[in-house]
């Protein structure tokens, strides 16, 4: 799931290979240099197209770190 | 060129020959209400040396603008073409006066006028008993000859809700060789366009602006992103203007000429720009109720429902100012257009580092530069400025404890 979530990331985000190599499950918006709250947006919909599920809007600001990206994405039943 | 995708495409008389400022329509080969598809014939035409045919622009549903018989000048409309045929009708209804267009339509079927005159005298309001004929029955030439000599009035007098009258705007001449025509305006585009011209026609725009140091704010942003959520100088904005509408009251009002009104709750909308570019203005309700971070969360709700074409006519509707925020671009100010029924606009540009002195020495500060737009009929500038040093005061001053 981490990886898939990287790509992610990597897209919606306009990251380099090195920070997304560093990305991790520790990893925060604070981390990231590009992960505005516009670019979160945009990678709502990447994680949405990636993953075939359906993210609440009200859940869009509390995404703002991997660990809970991966939270939501394993209560929606990706495994 | 095909109307299908939802755009109506007005059909202008082409001019077939140099010396050629009119042309007459002879026939419609395609029937009012009728489908034609792109190249095809749309009407039989005769010029000072030959009879031709006007080949369709685009495909779809036709509405005529002018009848057979008629007379038009060189770039008038003679038809428009849209997806189809209610399209069309509701695309003319909103260029339309909607209260002056029944007398044109009425007085039309009373006095002698040609279609292009009574088309012209529907979209402007022109009452068609009002315009002297000059060869025997009401020409479009003489409708213009009569909008050129009593142009319309804007603002409306009793401050109702009328479009505002979209004048033809005709490309000179000496650009035709310069320029090409691309695509038009999609019509959310077009009703953001129609929007701001209502709104410059009923307001007088003044502008006044403030540096405001960030440092609290970028903190708090930091801080809230580090725990995992997302947030944006927007919130700190849109909770500061809070405060500038608490110090000038003002602001929670709108001006239609003399009639003021006033907004019960404290509503303030954001724009949001969309991954396709499409611009919207949602609402954040009750904002003095609400809690900066609940502020946030608020935006990134309805920015998120407008990024998926999600938003309601309910997130819309109303809102005393806007807060516009261009941080994502090296801009250092911005000034917008306020939205109809508002008086003020807040704009930022970017946060840059400023030097400020601190206890003597310089130090680095993230800073913006707030732009108030408002509308100096209701506001004057003192009122601009108590309402920027309210914004500066409680962004500079805040304690961001929360998350």
């Amino acid at each position: 799931m981490i990886d898939k979530i990287r790509k992610c990331m990597a897209s919606a985000l306009k990251l380099d290979d090195a920070t997304v190599a560093g990305v991790d499950t520790q990893t925060t918006a604070a981390d990231v240099p590009g992960w505005t709250s516009v670019a979160h947006l945009s990678l709502v919909l990447e994680l949405e197209k990636t993953f075939g599920v359906r993210i609440g809007n009200d859940e869009i600001a509390s995404l703002g770190s991997v660990s809970a990206i991966m939270s939501c994405l394993q209560q929606k039943g990706v495994c | 060129m095909t109307a299908e995708s939802g755009a109506v495409v007005a059909v202008r008389m082409p001019q077939f020959n140099v010396n050629d400022e009119e042309v007459t329509v002879l026939e419609w080969r395609v029937g009012d209400g009728g489908r034609v598809a792109e190249g095809e014939p749309l009407c039989e035409v005769e010029t000072s040396k030959a009879v031709g045919e006007l080949p369709s622009p685009a495909t779809g549903i036709v509405r005529h603008a002018v009848r057979s018989g008629d007379v038009v000048k060189v770039d008038a409309v003679v038809a428009y073409i849209g997806p189809s045929a209610e399209v069309v009708d509701s695309y003319l209804s909103m260029l339309s006066w909607h209260v002056a267009a029944q007398p044109a339509v009425a007085a039309a079927t009373e006095v002698q006028a040609t279609a292009g005159a009574i088309e012209l005298a529907r979209r402007m309001g022109v009452d068609l008993s009002l315009v002297p004929a000059t060869e025997g029955r009401i020409r479009r030439s003489d409708v213009e000859r009569y909008l050129a000599e009593h142009p319309p009035v804007t603002p409306q007098e009793d401050g109702g809700d009328r479009s505002v009258a979209v004048a033809d705007q005709v490309l000179p001449p000496a650009l035709e060789e310069m320029v090409e025509e691309t695509e038009a305006l999609s019509n959310h585009q077009w009703a953001i366009a129609q929007h701001l011209q209502q709104t410059q026609a009923r307001m007088v725009v003044a502008h006044a602006m403030m540096d405001v140091y960030m440092q609290r704010a970028v903190e708090w942003v930091e801080a809230r992103k580090k725990a995992g959520r997302m947030a944006s100088p927007l919130a700190v904005l849109i909770k500061a203007a809070a405060a500038a509408v608490a110090a000038c009251p003002k602001l929670q009002a709108f001006r239609l000429n003399r009639r003021v009104f006033r907004y019960r709750r404290l509503d303030i909308a954001f724009t949001v720009r969309s991954h396709q570019g499409l611009l919207y203005t949602p609402v954040v309700r009750d904002v003095g109720r609400l809690s900066l971070s609940e502020v946030a969360n608020r935006c990134g709700e309805l920015a998120m429902a407008a990024f998926r074409g999600e938003l309601a006519d309910a997130d819309l509707a109303g809102g005393c100012l806007t807060v516009s925020l261009l941080n994502d671009q090296p801009v250092r100010f911005h000034v917008g257009l306020q939205n109809n029924y508002q008086t003020a606009l807040l704009t930022s540009g970017a946060i840059r580092d400023e030097l400020r002195l601190v206890e003597g020495r310089p130090v680095a500060v993230p800073t913006i530069m707030l732009t108030l737009s408002y509308d100096h009929g209701l506001l004057d500038g003192w009122d601009a400025a108590v309402a920027l040093d309210a914004v500066r005061r409680q962004i500079e001053e805040w304690r961001f404890d929360k998350l």
